[in-house]
């Protein structure tokens, strides 16, 4: 433990050597006795200090938990003639309690005490608490000793799921089976078209209306339920931030609904983090890969570089053919645009969801700085339209809309818009 | 403590006046700002105008300096508790109950040493350079007493 003095000792030493040397000068027995308390001060209080010898531990009823949920943190203190200390838990912004911390209490020998302190979870974030920081003092302040002890716990938050009514339908399916029904025909329930029988057919697939009518056999043929593969590609080069709120902060939300939900429908699900830090998961499917998506998620953070990157450097298994690439871009950096057209030139089944950066972004006062700021929303607009000439859907995409909205959107693109092939 | 200091000698006051009064300025000052560093030297500037106040005045013992003193302890221990109840810390009775013990316990004690020092100068102990001689080393040793237990804590 960390001694510390107080300054105030210090000065009585020296207020009662002075008040003893005036004295003894001028022979007045009052400034002696004027000196006498300061002496007694500074004589008793490192007379009677002692370093308490404490332990602590810290602990939490859970590990993992969401957003806007409460975690119970406990901090068991013994102490050994510990008269005066003082806990502190220090919180991370993602927490809050409604319980007093930092707080001071008297312990006698070998008292064992416990603070519970309920932690609110108010962000997402994978976070760590501890060691709590304890201060224990003498009765008078005279002397302080100061550690951090009870060790860290470590606590992930996981950002709440939004509901999602519908999803967006992949233009391909691949081969495994799952919820989503194929354009390709083959064994099914859904029922796809009829044809003429040919040597093979099974005779449960005779279709007799067509057949009687036709006068000769018609077999009906289905449309399989197959998986599909999602990529969730997020752009992580940069973040505009208000408040506490930011793009990355939107993409990361949206990016756990859409794992949550499309892993539910049996399809696979990757994750390419694209930015100053390059990483990826291989689509998976089942629950695992959520855990995973979302833990890789957590530790999601902007790293500033100014390296040139390209998709090229993906591992060509984090994005297979046919895949379903749903990108969460606030379309800030320059080299995200790129690496997105480059994708859908090679025949990637590609949305770009714009996590818009404008309600992050003040406008300014003066009439330059409003002339830029309508700039710069001309320009966004332009690259948006590049998108679109590219066959590419562009939605944006607000805090504080439902992200059900640009999915239905993009949705409606999709009806009346034919696939440009690049 | 600054009343009793003004109120006492009125030829002391063109000079213990402004001390005094430049001593509860500062506690003024360290309360409302909440400095602690500043905490013994209302104490120091009170103690020197009345140490002035006291070679003013003549030869007679003043009988109430030992609350003088205590009062001058006080106005430094409370001054320091007051800011210390500042910092946003939740603190328990029993807490606060033993600083308040402990100050008491000092206080008292500083009293019993101060009138004792009072006392035992009015006792007829006679003088001479053997008596300065150890009084001296008295006051040496108890501030090296102070250091010591200061230095090795």
């Amino acid at each position: 433990m960390t001694q510390h003095v107080s300054p105030r000792l210090t000065a009585y030493v020296a207020l009662a050597a002075a008040g003893l040397l005036a004295g003894l000068v001028l022979g007045r027995v009052e400034l002696v006795a004027l000196a006498a308390p300061f002496a007694l001060a500074a004589v008793v209080a490192p007379a009677l200090a002692r370093a308490p010898r404490l332990r602590m531990a810290l602990e939490l009823d859970r590990d993992r938990a969401l957003e806007s949920e409460t975690v119970d943190a406990t901090i068991s203190l013994t102490a050994e003639g510990a008269e005066h200390v003082v806990v502190y838990l220090e919180l991370p912004a993602e927490l809050t309690t409604s319980a007093r911390n930092p707080r001071a209490l008297a312990l006698a020998a070998g008292e064992e005490r416990t603070i519970e302190l309920p932690l609110r979870c108010e962000r997402w974030g994978a976070l760590v608490l501890g060691p709590p920081i304890v201060r224990a003092r003498d009765r008078l302040g005279f002397y302080a000793w100061e550690a951090r002890l009870g060790g860290r716990a470590p606590l992930r938050v996981y950002p709440s799921v939004e509901t999602l009514h519908a999803l967006l339908v992949p233009l391909e399916t691949q081969v495994f089976v799952g919820n989503q029904v194929s354009r390709t025909k083959g064994d099914g329930i859904e029922f796809a078209d009829i044809r003429a029988w040919a040597p093979g057919d099974r005779t449960r697939r005779i279709n007799w209306r067509a057949t009687a009518r036709r006068g000769e056999l018609w077999v009906n043929e289905q449309s399989p339920e197959r998986n599909t593969d999602v990529v969730l590609f997020l752009d992580t080069f940069t973040d505009a931030q208000l408040g506490g709120r930011g793009t990355l902060d939107l993409s990361v939300r949206a990016a756990t609904s859409l794992a949550h939900r499309y892993l539910q429908r049996k399809d696979r699900v990757g994750l390419v983090s694209f930015g100053g830090f390059l990483s990826w998961l291989e689509p998976e499917s089942g629950t695992r890969q959520l855990y995973r998506i979302v833990d890789s998620l957590l530790q999601m953070d902007i790293v500033l570089s100014y390296a040139a990157r390209n998709v090229n450097v993906l591992p060509p298994r984090s994005l297979p053919p046919k895949a379903l690439v749903l990108a969460l871009t606030p379309l800030l950096d320059p080299r995200t645009g790129p690496a997105l057209l480059d994708l859908r030139a090679r025949g990637f089944d590609l949305v770009v969801v714009e996590v818009s950066p404008v309600p992050f972004v003040e406008p300014g006062a003066g009439e330059l700085e409003q002339l830029s700021y309508r700039l710069w929303r001309l320009s966004r607009e332009a690259l948006r339209a590049r998108y679109r000439q590219a066959g590419v859907p562009v939605v944006e995409w607000t805090d504080g809309v439902p992200l059900n909205v640009p999915l239905e959107e993009v949705s409606t693109f999709r009806r009346y818009a034919r696939p440009a092939h690049a | 403590m600054l009343a009793y200091e003004l109120g006492r000698s009125s030829r002391a006051l063109p000079a213990t006046g402004p001390l005094g009064v430049a001593g509860a300025l500062l506690l003024v000052v360290l309360l409302v700002r909440a400095h602690p560093e500043l905490v013994p030297w209302p104490s120091a500037l009170l103690g020197i105008a009345y140490a002035i106040e006291l070679v003013i005045r003549g030869p007679r013992v003043d009988d109430a300096a030992p609350l003088v003193a205590v009062g001058l302890l006080l106005c430094g221990e409370l001054a320091a508790w007051s800011i210390d109840e500042r910092l946003p810390v939740a603190v328990e009775w029993s807490v606060t109950r033993a600083r308040a013990v402990a100050l008491g316990a000092l206080a008292f004690g500083s009293l019993a040493v101060a009138a004792l020092v009072v006392g035992l100068a009015s006792a007829p102990a006679g003088s001479g350079l053997a008596w300065t001689v150890v009084g001296a080393g008295s006051a040496v040793a108890v501030v090296a007493i102070a250091v010591t237990l200061a230095r090795r804590s």
